[in-house]
């Protein structure tokens, strides 16, 4: 019991629980305005964090994390625009219940529905985490290396785009990771003379550089007027039949879990597979796409829940999953921290402490989202010529901030700009923030997998063989479904199906 | 002369092409192979022949049909993102010499002045009262409470 209390009571602090509570709120606002994603706004918190202790450090990010996966849903339910991506299948039926005159009672149904799936991925996460990370000690640099390739495969495969445009990224991150000094031999590589290069590239301003400043100019193209947000009576949601949700939240915090713990596989697709997946099993799917709680529960449960999933093997492996977790896995490093099976051996009163706090911070977003929500849609109303001018401020102070260095700076912008490029011509970045934040890794594992290979086979193990065939699955699985869909769909020309029954 | 998406795609490989073929010889300078182990450029080299590779292949000509080319590329508001880059890189050029207040509070005022549609006396109170937060306040918000001391310039003192 004692152990227990020395563990919780730092979280309890007066200071860390407002500390939560402002990061929590913050994220709310940026996961609220169109054109900041959760990922924009844990890169810009991220260097403000490391004059904080660890554990501070690391919980303010996750309160800005969870904070905009649920803002996301303001803007979709008020607006129909998604404010974050994980906020896409929100959209369906929040925005069609603002418009009935329910806006708070769905920003509320959002509220809880987001709480109950980060508060289960929370309590899986403390429940698994020790077990995993017990499993993963038996792993070597064969096993390692099989790790990285599989998560940065997945990443650049499931990022939406052709495969090989992942894949070119991701290898751009780890070619810039080399910049520097070799960790082997200490051989300083691609400097050219340059006393800033030698250092290498730091991981900070390239994040900030990477998703936020393509986001603030492409916000900038489309220049929302103020919008003009529905009516709703009443100050608080008026929530009945809570209760009638529970089994849809449940269903869609196990898909949101599972889905958030696959590399490359956020909470946009976690409330996507979860909204599909109740239009096929709710009872109630007639109603989905018409303003349906169910609708709007299953997304938004499954896309807090992956918030947790994601954490899994980022703390258990030490393999982040996405660019939010791949800032998070920077954040640990800068902390002198090394997320993996040996962060819970060696600090696991630490490990624990982030659990109860990302329970926590569940807990402030309910109690924000709920009382709140008839202020939150204010935010909207902000201009956006000044959010833009106060972000990009931020994003100097932030780039500046992690070495007191103007070169760094100078990385963001040069960084901004290719990231623009990028999503100009719809070239994936998070497997590029992937490649730089896992090249270390990738290379010196991979070095000593080379050191103990006697023959090319044992280049094999049997979990590290498993590893590879995921991840050349994960390669093949959008051939795969397009093949299975073609069949299907010569299946039904030849049984005579008229051309618009077909799917 | 515009440029089709196509183009400009292709443009960009080729950059990346041009980079990857330039970094090579480096990697090949460090050494591929050094005291029995890999040396510190093999594990580039195999990343610059992938870049290289993938690029080749993504800038290939696909026998697409007609209905599947990709939708164009727009740039909407180019003045205003060819202002605020333009604004950036000035920034982070002055920022030694003039300092983070001086530099943030004239890039700010001329962002949010440039951007603003309308200008009447109310916006015009509220954009010179932001400036000064981000400048003035900015700076000692990050000293006071993060104890992150943004740069002083060397001419103003600020």
């Amino acid at each position: 019991m004692s152990d227990i209390l020395t563990t919780i009571l730092p979280v309890l602090d007066p200071q860390m629980l407002a500390l939560l509570f402002g990061s929590v709120a913050l994220g709310i606002v940026a996961g609220a305005l169109p054109g900041i994603s959760a990922t924009m706004g844990v890169a810009i918190a991220s260097p403000l964090t490391f004059t904080m202790d660890p554990l501070s450090g690391i919980l303010c990010l996750l309160g800005v994390y969870c904070g905009a996966i649920f803002g996301g849903s303001i803007s979709a339910i008020l607006l129909g625009i998604p404010g974050t991506p994980g906020a896409v299948a929100t959209t369906f039926d929040g925005n069609a219940m603002a418009k009935r005159g329910e806006a708070r009672e769905a920003i509320g149904i959002a509220a809880i529905s987001s709480f109950f799936g980060g508060i289960f991925s929370a309590l899986v996460l403390g429940g698994l985490s020790y077990p995993i990370a017990s499993f993963a000690l038996a792993f070597g640099p064969r096993e390692y290396l099989a790790l990285v390739a599989f998560a940065l495969t997945a990443v650049a495969s499931l990022s939406g785009t052709a495969f090989l445009r992942g894949a070119l990224t991701g290898f751009l991150g780890l070619f810039l990771a080399t910049i520097g000094i070799d960790e082997t031999f200490g051989i300083s590589r691609f400097h050219y003379g340059s006393s800033y290069l030698i250092g290498g590239i730091a991981f900070v301003p390239v994040m900030i550089g990477l998703f936020a400043i393509p986001e603030v100019l492409a916000t900038l193209e489309t220049r929302l007027r103020a919008p003009k947000l529905p009516s709703s009576k009443g100050f608080l949601p008026r929530l009945t039949g809570l209760h009638r949700l529970l089994p849809t939240q449940m269903r869609s915090s196990v898909i949101g879990l599972i889905v958030g713990a696959v590399p490359g596989a956020g909470a946009d697709i976690a409330a996507i597979v979860s909204y599909a997946q109740g239009k096929t099993w709710s009872r109630h799917r007639a109603e989905f796409g018409k303003g349906s709680p169910h609708g709007l529960a299953s997304a938004e449960t499954a896309n807090n829940a992956a918030t947790g999933g994601s954490l899994i093997p980022l703390l258990t492996l030490g393999i982040p999953g996405g660019a939010v977790t791949a800032i998070l896995l920077g954040t640990f490093m800068i902390h002198g921290l090394q997320p993996g099976p040996l962060l819970l051996e060696n600090n696991a009163t630490l490990v624990y402490q982030i659990f109860f706090g990302f329970a926590l911070a569940n807990f402030a977003m309910l109690g924000i989202g709920y009382f709140a929500s008839s202020l939150l849609g204010k935010v909207l109303l902000v201009p956006q010529h000044l959010m833009a001018t106060v972000i990009l401020v931020l994003c100097i102070v932030g780039a500046y901030a992690i070495r007191n260095n103007v070169s760094d700076i100078a990385t963001m912008l040069a960084v901004g700009v290719f990231g623009y490029v990028l999503l100009k011509l719809d070239f994936p970045r998070a497997p590029l923030a992937l490649g730089l934040i896992l090249g270390p890794m990738l290379e010196a594992e991979m070095t000593r997998t080379m050191l103990v290979m006697d023959h090319w086979l044992d280049f094999f193990s049997p979990i590290s063989t498993v590893i590879w065939l995921l991840a050349v699955l994960v390669i093949a699985l959008p051939g795969l479904s397009r093949l299975a869909r073609n069949l299907r769909s010569r299946r039904r020309q030849s049984a005579g199906m008229p051309a618009s029954e077909q799917k | 002369m515009r440029l089709g998406r196509t183009t400009i795609e292709r443009l960009f490989l080729g950059l990346i092409i041009l980079l990857a073929a330039t970094l090579t010889p480096e990697a090949m300078r460090v050494g591929l192979w050094r005291s029995g182990m890999p040396g510190p450029g093999l594990y580039p080299l195999l990343l610059l022949a992938m870049i290289l590779g993938i690029s080749l292949v993504l800038s290939l000509p696909v026998g697409a049909a007609p209905d599947s080319e990709p939708p164009a590329l727009r740039v909407e508001r180019p003045g205003d993102i060819a202002i605020i880059l333009f604004a950036l890189v000035a920034a982070t050029i002055l920022m030694p010499f003039l300092g983070f207040r001086v530099v943030v509070l004239a890039f700010s005022g001329i962002l949010m002045v440039w951007l603003a549609e309308q200008l009447t006396f109310p916006r015009i109170a509220i954009i010179t009262a932001m400036t000064l937060v981000l400048s003035f306040g900015l700076y000692s918000f990050f000293a006071s409470v993060f104890r992150v001391y943004l740069p002083v310039g060397r001419l103003t003192g600020l």
